[in-house]
């Protein structure tokens, strides 16, 4: 079960760590934060950024529900130390959509139904957004293999296939990897 | 997580003075690079150092074919650099 991170035990309730002052890049915008030198990214970008839709499923990086990018690569972002991230361009799936138009992906995702909970989506997502620029959305089975890093408790993997498929058509990015 | 400083130096001269170990259970002071293992270690007590140093961009990333074979830096991603371009 993961554990529930609220601000005060993030900020670490007994500890007298002195706070770290960082700055964080995420969807184009600078956010200056004290941080306690434990917090992960996922945990900044929750509880004190308040973008929600990067999820904690596992905590461990063995889910990928915490996908988010960094630099254009996707990364865990409940393993990486927010403070050691400084610099770094961050995105989050609240930075994918431009206005109200949506992500090809998104779109995508929402056409082949590629979700039930929703819960592994945002990771889904973000992992099938770096998949397609990597060149490794050429098949099915390539999609599978590098999509293996994303976990989807209700088993939509088929529709998730599909709509990563449609979305590398569509970006004209299927090559091979 | 037990609570620990977060050193981040400048460069990797810095980070050795700092003396950190490695591979060890009772160091009072670890590295930690980009935190794939470490951040599991230190979320589940398996690691409690004192201190942390980072190593984040100090080490080579390199890929080399040369004269003298392959050379391989301690943190590249092999994926997206295999097979790698002879120089």
């Amino acid at each position: 079960m993961p554990e529930v991170i609220s601000p005060v035990t993030a900020q670490g309730a007994g500890a007298a760590a002195a706070l770290l002052n960082v700055v964080l890049r995420v969807n184009g915008t600078e956010h200056r934060l004290a941080l306690d030198a434990r917090t992960t990214l996922l945990d900044a970008l929750r509880e004190h950024l308040h973008l929600t839709g990067s999820k904690k499923g596992c905590g461990l990086g063995q889910c990928g529900a915490c996908t988010v990018l960094m630099d254009g690569k996707r990364v865990k972002s409940c393993l990486s130390l927010a403070a050691l991230v400084e610099g770094r361009e961050i995105t989050t799936i609240e930075g994918l959509a431009q206005g109200e138009q949506l992500h090809p992906l998104q779109a995508a995702f929402i056409e082949r139904d590629a979700f039930q909970c929703g819960y592994c989506t945002s990771g889904q997502i973000m992992a099938g957004v770096a998949c397609i620029a990597e060149g490794h959305a050429g098949s099915p089975q390539d999609i599978r293999d590098w999509m293996s890093g994303n976990l989807c408790r209700c088993g939509a993997y088929d529709h998730i296939v599909a709509a990563i498929q449609d979305a590398a058509r569509a970006t004209g990015s299927v090559r091979g990897g | 997580m037990h609570p620990f400083i977060l050193d981040r130096p400048r460069d990797l001269s810095a980070a050795l003075a700092l003396r950190a170990q490695a591979g060890r259970n009772d160091a009072p002071a670890e590295y930690i690079a980009g935190g794939t293992d470490m951040v599991q270690l230190l979320q589940e007590n398996v690691r409690r150092p004192e201190r942390l140093v980072s190593l984040a961009g100090l080490l080579d990333n390199g890929i080399d074919v040369g004269s003298q074979g392959l050379r391989i830096g301690a943190p590249p991603r092999l994926w997206r650099r295999w097979p790698p371009t002879p120089a």
